[in-house]
C-alpha cells in the first residue's frame, strides 16, 4: 500500500498501481492535471511539459521540486505532491502560452471547437490573452483522403498522432518531418492515409489538426448532437460506439470506451461506415406491391391476409439483425420454418464456433486480452481486413515482446510503450493471400485452405499424438522447417493464442484450429482461442438455432412453402442469384428491411425496419458477448409520417394480429424474457441496462435552448418521450454506466473518458456494459478432437476471397467516401497462370465465372498459388456465391 | 548484390551503392544505416533530392516516409540544393553575445544573402548552427570542415577569399 498525499489530502493506492505514473494516479483520484502528450494507451514521452507538478521529499519539505508527472512514478511509501502550487501553475501556464504562440486561434471555424482538448487545457490554465506579437509559422496542409482533414497550423507537437499511427497501429505512411520549431506531421505526398485505423487520429490528436472530413460535410458542434451508446455492425468484434445525430441524420461516430473490446480505438469501417443509415435509399414507410402505404394497420392487415392464405411460411433471419428481431421471426413462423439466413458452409463453421464456445478446451479471448498472449497462430483469417480490431490487438501482443526486456531492467510500462524494437512475440500466419500483418509475423505461409488445414492438424498432432494424424513428413522441407521452429517456440510460450474464422467458409480450418487449442490444453498451457465470424450477430443467430439459407431456398424452389418473410437480409448476396430468383418466383414475400435491395421489386409487402440508429436491440459478438445498442433518435420526430420501426416490433405486430391477441412486447426485455424460456443462455442479457435512473442523450447545449429545431420553428417542439429505454431525448439525466457521450464539466474532448474511469485507461466505474453469455468453465469434459477429412483434388480454378476493410462489408460500402476507396473489380493470379491464360497484367478483361459475366482488371502477384484466383470479396460486380469454390473461367477478350 | 541494386536503382551510382552496402553491413539492424547512407549520398551530390529518398529507402529497407523523417530532422543533411561551400555560423549564446550580429551583418553584406540562402553563383550557402563547442574563442563559424574562431568583422572577406575558387 502506498500513500500519496496530494494537496494535503491522503490517498491510498494499491501496490500494483504504483507502477503507474503520477499523472495517471492523480487523474484516477479525480484531480485535474493538464496534459497533452501522455495517453493511457500510448504512454508517456514527456514532450509537452504540461503536467508539471511539485513533489516534496517529506512532510516537512517546503521547497519541493518541479517534476513532470507523466514521467515520474510513486517510488516512496509516502509521496507528497501538490498540483496547486503557484510555481507549478505558472510554469504550466507559461508553457501553454508558448505552445499557443504559433497556434492560429481559429476556434470559431475549427471543427475541433467544443470538443477540443487544447481548449479545455487553456481554460484550466487560464491562458486567455495573447502576448506574442510576432508572425506565426505556417504550414501547408495536405490532402489525406476522403476521411480526414488536415490543418497543420493547429499542431502543438505532442507527437501523439505519430505514436499512435506508426508505433501502435503499424502505419507506414504518416511521418514527422523537420525539427525544433518547424515540425510537420503528415505524409510524404498528398494521398489517403492507408492504415485501417487512420480515423483514430481524429480523437487522438488533442487539437484540430486531424478532423473528421465526413462529419465536416454535415457539421454540428458536439453540444448540438444527440447521442446514444451503440454497437458497430461492421464485423463480429462488437466495438462500442457513440453515435451522434442531428435533425434525423447521423453526423459522426466516436469511439466508446469498453475495456474488454475496443478501449480507445475503432477501425475506419466502424467510424466512417454509417452512410447507409443516412442514405436516401432507405425504406421509411411500408410498401404494398410497390405502392407506398401511409398506415401501419393497412400494411399489417395486408400481410396477415397473405400469411393466412399460405400453406407454409418460411422465415429467413439475418446475422446482422438483433437477437430480438431474429427471435421474433422465429416465434412468428415457428422453429421448424426458421432459417438463420446464412449460407450452409458458413453455418457449419458457426456451429463449430458455438460448440467451442460452450465446450472448448481453451477459453475464447476477448480483444483486449489478445494483447497478453506471447505466441499467436493465425489460420486462414485475414484479420486486418475482416475484423480489424482483432488485428490491432495482435499487433500489441507482438509488440509486447519488448516489454519483457524492459521489465527485466525495471523500466515501467508507460515508459517503454514508444519503443518499437525488433524484439517481437512470435506470430505465425497461414493464409491464402498476403496480409498486412505479414510485416510483423515471424513466418507467413501462403497456401490453400486445404493446406492450412493440414498445417493445423499437423501442429496439433505434433503436440499431442492422440490427435488425428497428419504427419509432418507430408510437408516439403521448407514448410517442415517452419513447423519445427513454430513447435519449438510453442513449447517456450506461456500463453499461446490461436485465431481462425469463417472467412474461407471451410469448417475444417476451424476444426484444425480447435485441435491445436485442445493440444495446448494437453500441454497444460493457459492459452486461448478465437474463432471469428463474419457478421455482427452471426454467433447470436446461430445460438438461436434455425436452418441454413440453402435449406430455405431448397424448400421454396421445391414449392414446399409458398410464402417467405425476409428479415434485414440481402439473400442475393449470400447465394447464387439465379437460385434465389427461382426460389422467390411466384411466392408471397414480406420483406422487413431498412434499405432497398434486390428483393424489393418482388416483395408483396415491404416493412421499413430500423437500423441501429433508430432502434434498440442486442447483438452478440464472436466471443458470445451480448451488448445493447440504443435508439439514437426517433425518426418520426423529424420526419412526419416516417414509420420506421424495429423489425421485432413489426414481427410482433404480425404475430398478435394473426392470433388476435394483445400487445405483449414493449421493451426489449419483454422479447428476451420469452426468448430465454427457449434458450436459457440468453437469460443473462436480462441483467443488462436495468437502470432506474434516466440517462441523457444530449450534452449540455451551448448554442441556446431552442436552437436545435430553429431551422424549422423557433418554438421548441415537445420532446419525444422514450418509454422503451432508460435514455431521455434531452439533456436531462445522468451520464454513467451506459455512456452516451464522453463529456464532463471542463472536459469536452474525448479525453473526458478519464472521468468515467476508476482506473485510468483500464476500468470504468460502472463496468463494461456488455455481458458474456457463455462462460468458460474449467471442470468439464472438453470437446474431443475433430477428425481429419481428406480432399478431392481441386479442379481449376479455386476462387479465393480477398477481403477489404473498406468495401467487403455490404452496409458500410454504401457510404460515399468508403465507396471512393473501394477497389475496382480485379483478380489476382500467379505469374505462371498469367502466361497460361494469355492475359497481360494491368489489362481489363471480361470473363465468365459460374455463368456470370464479370469485368475485371488483372493483377499479377508472387503471392498466389498456381491454380488459384483471388477475387475481392463483396465488391460490386462480383458474384458472392463463387467464393471458395472451383469454377471454370472463360475469358472473353 | 551491387549489380542487382545497380539494376534496380538506376538513380544511384556504383560508388554510392558500394559504400552504402558497406555501411549497412556495419549494423545488425539495417535501419541504423539511415544517417550514414544519407551522408554518403550527400558526399557525392551535395544534397538529398526527393527521387533519391525513394531508392535509398528501399535499399535500407524502411519506408520513404521514415527516411525523410530522419533526413529532415538533421540540420546538416540538406534536402535542398546548397552551394559549394557551406558557412555554418554559430548563433548560440556565447557567440551571440560576443559579436555574432556583426559577423552576420558582414557576411550578409559580402555575400548578399541572409541565413538559409545560397549565393546566385552557387558558391556559398549560409546556415545557422548551434554551439560549435568552441565558446572560449567566440564568435565562431565553420566553413566546410574548417573552424574559424575569434572572428572579427574585417577578417571575414579574407576568409571568404580562400574559398572563392573552391569548387568540389
Ligand atoms: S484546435 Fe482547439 S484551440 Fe485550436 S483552433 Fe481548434 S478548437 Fe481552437
Ligand atoms: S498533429 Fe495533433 S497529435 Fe500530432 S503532434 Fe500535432 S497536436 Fe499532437
Ligand atoms: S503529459 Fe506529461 S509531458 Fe506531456
Ligand atoms: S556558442 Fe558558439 S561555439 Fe559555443
Amino acid at each position: 500500500m502506498t500513500i500519496i498525499n496530494v494537496d494535503n489530502k491522503d490517498y491510498e493506492i494499491k501496490n500494483n498501481r504504483n507502477k503507474k505514473n503520477l499523472l495517471e494516479i492523480c487523474l484516477s483520484f479525480g484531480i485535474d492535471i493538464p496534459y497533452f502528450c501522455w495517453h493511457p494507451i500510448l504512454g508517456s514521452v514527456g514532450s509537452c511539459r504540461q503536467c508539471i507538478i511539485k513533489r516534496y521529499n517529506n512532510r516537512d519539505d517546503t521547497l519541493g521540486q518541479i517534476v513532470i508527472a507523466c514521467t515520474t512514478s510513486a517510488i516512496k511509501k509516502n509521496e507528497f505532491i501538490t498540483t496547486k502550487d503557484p510555481e507549478g501553475f505558472s510554469c504550466r501556464s507559461k508553457i501553454i502560452e508558448l505552445m499557443m504562440t504559433n497556434h492560429p486561434h481559429d476556434c470559431p471555424v475549427c471543427e475541433e471547437g467544443g470538443q477540443c482538448h487544447l481548449q479545455d487545457m487553456t481554460v484550466i490554465l487560464k491562458h486567455n490573452s495573447r502576448r506574442y506579437n510576432f508572425n506565426k509559422r505556417t504550414h501547408k496542409n495536405q490532402y489525406l483522403g476522403p476521411f480526414i482533414n488536415h490543418e497543420m497550423n493547429r499542431c502543438i507537437t505532442c507527437y501523439r498522432c505519430i505514436r499512435f499511427y506508426k508505433d501502435y497501429a503499424g502505419g507506414k505512411d504518416l511521418g514527422v518531418f523537420g525539427s525544433s520549431n518547424n515540425i510537420y506531421f503528415g505524409r510524404l505526398r498528398n494521398g489517403r492515409l492507408e492504415n485501417e485505423f487512420s480515423g483514430n487520429l481524429i480523437e487522438i490528436c488533442p487539437t484540430g489538426v486531424f478532423t473528421d472530413k465526413q462529419y465536416s460535410m454535415h457539421y454540428a458542434r458536439k453540444w448540438d448532437l444527440q447521442y446514444a451508446p451503440s454497437i458497430c455492425t461492421g464485423c463480429s468484434c462488437g466495438c462500442n460506439l457513440n453515435v451522434g445525430e442531428r435533425y434525423g441524420k447521423i453526423r459522426k461516430i466516436e469511439n466508446r470506451f469498453n475495456s474488454k473490446i475496443n478501449h480507445y480505438f475503432i477501425c475506419d469501417r466502424g467510424r466512417f461506415g454509417y452512410g447507409y443509415i443516412n442514405s436516401s435509399n432507405r425504406n421509411r414507410i411500408p410498401f404494398i406491391n410497390n405502392n407506398p402505404i401511409k398506415s401501419i394497420d393497412l400494411a399489417i392487415d395486408y400481410s396477415i391476409a397473405l400469411l393466412n392464405t399460405s400453406n407454409r411460411v418460411i422465415g429467413i433471419g439475418s446475422p446482422r439483425a438483433s437477437i430480438e428481431s431474429n427471435f421474433a421471426l422465429c416465434k412468428l413462423v415457428g422453429k421448424q420454418n426458421f432459417s438463420n439466413g446464412i449460407e450452409k458452409r458458413e453455418v457449419e463453421c458457426l456451429k463449430i464456433n458455438i460448440d467451442v464456445l460452450y465446450k472448448g478446451a481453451l477459453p475464447f479471448s476477448s480483444i483486449i486480452d489478445i494483447e497478453d498472449h506471447d505466441l499467436i497462430i493465425i489460420l486462414g483469417e485475414d484479420i486486418t481486413q475482416i475484423s480489424a480490431r482483432i488485428a490491432l490487438a495482435v499487433r500489441q501482443a507482438a509488440q509486447r515482446g519488448s516489454f519483457n526486456i524492459a521489465q527485466k531492467y525495471k523500466i515501467y510500462e508507460w515508459d517503454v510503450k514508444n519503443i518499437n524494437n525488433e524484439n517481437k512475440h512470435p506470430i505465425y500466419i497461414f493464409t491464402t493471400n498476403k496480409t498486412r500483418l505479414d510485416a510483423i509475423a515471424y513466418e507467413t505461409v501462403i497456401c490453400t485452405k486445404e493446406e492450412i488445414t493440414k498445417f493445423g492438424f499437423a501442429i496439433a498432432n505434433s503436440i499431442d499424438h492422440n490427435s488425428p494424424k497428419k504427419k509432418l513428413n507430408s510437408f516439403n522441407n521448407n514448410n517442415k522447417k517452419i513447423l519445427l521452429k513454430l513447435l519449438k517456440k510453442l513449447r517456450c510460450s506461456k500463453r499461446p493464442l490461436i485465431i481462425s474464422g469463417c472467412s474461407l467458409k471451410h469448417s475444417l480450418v476451424l476444426k484444425s484450429a480447435y485441435n491445436i487449442s485442445r493440444a495446448f490444453k494437453f500441454l497444460g498451457k493457459k492459452g486461448s482461442i478465437i474463432l471469428n465470424s463474419n457478421d455482427s450477430n452471426s454467433v447470436g443467430v446461430t445460438m438461436l438455432g434455425g436452418k441454413s439459407l440453402n435449406w430455405a431456398i431448397k424448400k421454396l424452389i421445391k414449392n414446399k412453402a409458398d410464402a417467405v418473410i425476409i428479415l434485414e437480409n440481402n439473400i442475393y448476396r449470400r447465394m447464387k442469384s439465379s437460385l434465389v430468383y427461382n426460389a422467390l418466383k411466384n411466392k408471397k414475400i414480406i420483406l422487413i428491411d431498412y434499405k432497398k435491395n434486390t428483393t424489393i421489386d418482388k416483395a408483396n409487402v415491404v416493412l421499413p425496419a430500423a437500423t441501429i440508429a433508430e432502434g434498440n436491440g442486442t447483438l452478440i459478438n464472436y466471443e458470445g458477448r451480448a451488448q445493447r445498442f440504443f435508439k439514437i433518435y426517433e425518426p418520426s420526430y423529424y420526419r412526419t409520417g416516417d414509420l420506421t420501426k424495429e423489425s421485432w416490433r413489426w414481427l410482433h405486430a404480425l404475430t398478435i394480429a394473426k392470433k388476435n391477441s394483445k400487445l405483449e412486447w414493449i421493451h426489449l426485455n419483454d422479447v428476451l424474457k420469452v426468448c430465454s424460456k427457449y434458450h436459457p443462455a440468453f437469460n443473462r442479457i436480462l441483467n443488462l441496462s436495468q437502470l432506474k435512473r434516466n440517462l441523457a442523450r444530449l450534452p449540455h447545449r451551448l448554442s441556446g435552448r431552442t436552437a436545435i429545431n430553429s431551422n424549422i420553428q423557433i418554438h421548441e417542439k415537445k420532446i419525444h418521450k422514450d418509454i422503451y429505454s432508460t435514455f431521455t431525448f434531452s439533456t436531462k439525466g445522468y451520464n454513467s454506466s451506459e455512456i452516451a457521450f464522453a463529456w464532463y464539466p471542463g472536459w469536452n474532448s474525448p479525453q473526458a473518458w478519464n472521468k468515467f474511469q476508476k482506473e485510468i485507461g483500464v476500468k470504468l466505474y460502472a463496468g463494461n456494459p456488455g455481458i458474456r453469455l457463455i462462460n468458460y468453465c474449467k471442470k468439464k469434459k472438453y470437446l474431443s478432437y475433430y477428425k481429419y477429412v481428406g480432399f478431392k483434388k481441386n479442379k481449376r480454378w479455386q476462387i479465393i476471397p480477398i477481403y477489404h476493410l473498406l468495401g467487403s462489408e455490404e452496409n458500410s460500402a454504401l457510404t460515399h467516401s468508403i465507396n471512393k476507396c473501394t477497389k475496382k473489380p480485379y483478380i489476382k493470379i500467379s505469374k505462371q497462370d498469367i502466361k497460361l491464360l494469355k492475359v497481360t497484367p494491368g489489362s481489363k478483361i471480361k470473363a465468365i465465372v459460374n455463368n456470370k459475366e464479370v469485368n475485371i482488371i488483372i493483377k499479377n502477384t508472387n503471392n498466389m498459388r498456381n491454380g488459384f484466383i483471388g477475387f475481392p470479396f463483396g465488391i460490386k460486380g462480383i458474384p458472392l456465391e463463387i467464393f471458395c469454390m472451383c469454377f471454370k473461367i472463360i475469358i472473353i477478350k | 548484390m551491387e549489380n542487382s541494386y545497380l539494376k534496380r536503382f538506376k538513380k544511384l551510382t556504383k560508388e554510392e551503392i558500394t559504400e552504402i552496402i558497406i555501411e549497412k553491413n556495419n549494423y545488425k539492424n539495417s535501419k541504423a544505416a539511415s544517417i550514414g547512407a544519407l551522408k554518403i549520398i550527400q558526399k557525392y551530390r551535395g544534397w538529398i533530392s526527393d527521387n533519391i529518398i525513394n531508392d535509398l529507402a528501399k535499399i535500407i529497407g524502411i519506408t520513404p516516409t521514415e527516411l525523410d523523417s530522419i533526413a529532415t530532422f538533421y540540420n546538416l543533411i540538406y534536402r535542398q540544393p546548397v552551394g559549394t561551400n557551406i558557412i555554418l555560423l554559430c548563433d548560440s549564446i556565447t557567440c551571440y553575445i560576443n559579436g555574432y550580429e556583426f559577423i552576420y551583418k558582414q557576411l550578409k553584406f559580402l555575400l548578399g544573402i541572409s541565413i538559409g540562402e545560397t549565393t546566385k553563383d552557387k558558391r556559398y550557402t549560409l546556415l545557422p548552427i548551434c554551439c560549435l563547442g568552441n565558446c572560449d574563442k567566440a564568435p565562431n563559424m565553420m566553413i566546410n570542415n574548417e573552424l574559424y574562431s575569434k572572428l572579427i568583422k574585417k577578417n571575414i572577406s579574407n576568409i571568404l577569399e580562400i574559398y572563392k575558387n573552391d569548387c568540389k
